[in-house]
């Protein structure tokens, strides 16, 4: 310190400065780093909810690095203390349509999953944790899939069924999955898209059966729909954004359980002929429609559609035949409708929908009471100032609800008219 | 020596050290505030008029906007065919805008490894995504690659997806 009194003023000033550099540095490293984990919200808005058996609402959201289950008592005004799923800090896929998945066990069972996005782009893992003490505790998270190179699995999708005679429940988890796009590249083969694995547990969660692939050339980017139909059969039904001929990007429906996919399981589902080189980010909707099939819900690029305009559809599938009805546009495509969700018991369907407005988005709402046949009027719902996330169709006992995560006005949930 | 002149000296000599550690303050700003602007410079932030400025500041001028994002498949290939595109046309200006908010230091990387010509690049700004999409363009429904290209009348092509080969050479000569 003697030396440095020494120096003239101006020389010590900068000694001192250069000398203080480091932790400068440091600072404005660690805060890079910060915002490289976890983006610059600290709460993204892409949400799950669910009801129990009880009516209590629980939620998965994603916070500086965890999975967070909480519940509600008061459909969704209160939020008890939330249960961190991982306790690692992981980066959690919550951009476009990834976001953790929650679904309730036929005894109030938990079961989470979500994708991890490891350091190189596009790659994940697909992580799942479950509670069995209704949500008081989790265990500690696994990876659902046997395949552990740093590559595509993501997009994770979640369902859960109760097979005859079997005690315990079945999970179903798909994921997007790119370990036959890297196979056919290395080998100097062709392959378009990416594809779509499944895994299944029969042991509600203690365990994942190695897993099978769905699909080839499935769109690399967009959430899949899986759904178990309540008919006893164990199955699962996903709809998913497929690849087909040419690079056109419309959507396949396949019904499955838990052996390998044979190629004419997978049925096209819609036939809008978007042909384009581009991830859409932009997944579909699927809902079980009695005994008969399915609703499907979907946006289209526009290119080769009648009218050659982007836009959200809707349409019926066979659940025998495969063979889906004429597509029905819906919604406002100069507000770019988007991102749909259904919800169908017996005959009657709800359809809801995000529209851009000159502030902020407002849900829209339609419903049908012949089972997706004719549809009454798109009616303005929510509307929010701020960002939001994409709209949700909940369930508990007969009550529908719109449900919807917003910047500015928080969680909104809205009670529709009794499903009949 | 008195009490006195030791007070003095005192004095002076803390005068001295509170110059200096304004000197130090001042240095650490600039040096905060000049790395601040560094990182702007690398990834300015894109708002809700950027589009409109950047018209403006090209104005009569041909030049390239390409959307991209960290987890489009797609578009880092479609960035090596508009900077080689851009480098063999030097009066086109390229512009590239990544969607992703908050990830800044991916999305340099991520550039940095594309060795793509020196160029302006930005990235999406707030934390509303969908509002910036939509306010660049309201019939652009978030796919990537998207990319418009403007001639020197400002006249206008969007591209969902990458663009052919054969389309960017005949759009180049299509160029006044």
């Amino acid at each position: 310190m003697r030396m440095l009194m020494a120096l003239p003023a101006i020389c010590r000033a900068i000694v001192l400065f250069l000398l203080g550099l480091p932790a400068l540095l440091g600072a404005s490293l660690a805060l890079a780093h910060e915002g490289h984990d976890h983006g610059a919200a600290a709460s993204p808005l892409a949400i799950s909810l669910v009801f129990d058996a009880q009516g209590t609402l629980w939620r998965a959201s994603v916070k500086d690095g965890h999975v967070l289950v909480d519940s509600s008592r008061d459909n969704g005004r209160h939020f008890d203390a939330p249960r961190v799923v991982n306790p690692d800090v992981q980066k959690i896929g919550v951009d476009g349509d990834a976001k953790p998945k929650l679904a309730i066990g036929s005894a109030g069972q938990l079961y989470v999953t979500w994708t991890q996005a490891l350091q190189k782009p596009y790659t994940g893992y697909i992580w799942f944790a479950r509670s069995v003490d209704g949500g008081k505790h989790f265990e500690p998270p696994f990876i659902v899939h046997q395949d552990r190179a740093e590559i595509t699995h993501r997009f994770d999708a979640l369902a859960v069924t109760r097979v005859p005679g079997q005690t315990q429940d079945r999970l179903y988890v798909a994921w997007v999955d790119k370990r036959d796009l890297l196979a056919a590249q290395a080998a100097g083969q062709p392959y378009a898209g990416a594809a779509i694995y499944y895994a299944v547990s029969d042991d509600g969660g203690a365990s994942f059966a190695a897993e099978h692939k769905l699909a080839d050339s499935s769109c690399e980017c967009c959430r899949i729909a899986l759904v178990t139909p309540d008919d006893g059969s164990g199955d699962a039904v996903a709809l998913w954004r497929h690849v087909f001929e040419g690079g056109v990007r419309d959507h396949a429906i396949a019904r499955f359980y838990t052996k390998p996919v044979a190629l004419d399981a997978i049925k096209r589902a819609s036939f809008g002929n978007w042909q384009i080189d581009a991830c859409p980010h932009h997944g579909p909707a699927l809902a079980q429609g009695g005994d008969w099939g399915w609703h499907m819900a979907w946006f289209d690029g526009g290119t080769h559609n009648r009218e050659k305009m982007p836009g959200l559809f809707y349409a019926r599938m066979d659940g025998e035949a495969w063979v889906s009805s004429p597509a029905k546009r819906i919604g406002d495509g100069s507000k770019q409708a988007g991102h749909p969700a259904l919800i169908s018991r017996g005959d009657a369907v709800w359809l809801a929908w995000r529209e851009m407005e000159a502030e902020g988005s407002r849900l829209y709402l339609m419903r049908s009471d012949d089972g997706g046949r004719s549809w009454g009027q798109a009616e303005p719902m929510l509307s929010t100032a701020g960002s939001a996330d994409y709209p949700m169709l909940l369930m508990h006992g007969n009550q529908v609800y719109l449900a919807w995560n917003t910047a500015r006005d928080g969680l909104l949930l809205k009670s529709l008219e009794t499903a009949p | 020596m008195s009490m006195r002149d030791l007070a003095a000296i005192c004095g002076r000599a803390a005068a001295g050290m509170a110059r200096e550690i304004a000197l130090v303050g001042l240095l650490m700003l600039v040096s905060v505030v000049g790395s601040r602007w560094a990182m702007a410079a690398d990834l300015q932030p894109w708002q809700g008029d950027s589009r409109r400025a950047l018209e403006q500041q090209y104005a009569r001028k041909p030049f390239i906007l390409a959307l991209w994002s960290l987890d489009c498949t797609y578009c880092a290939e479609d960035l090596r065919t508009l900077g080689a595109w851009v480098k063999q046309h030097p009066q086109v200006t390229l512009v590239t805008v990544n969607t992703d908010i908050g990830q800044a230091t991916e999305a340099a990387t991520f550039m940095d490894a594309l060795a793509l010509p020196a160029h302006a690049r930005w990235q999406f700004a707030g934390n509303d995504a969908d509002r910036l999409r939509y306010q660049l363009d309201p019939a652009w429904y978030g796919e990537l690659p998207r990319t418009y290209f403007y001639d020197a009348r400002h006249s206008v092509q969007a591209i969902s997806g990458r663009p052919a080969k054969d389309w960017l050479d005949n759009w180049g000569r299509s160029l006044p």
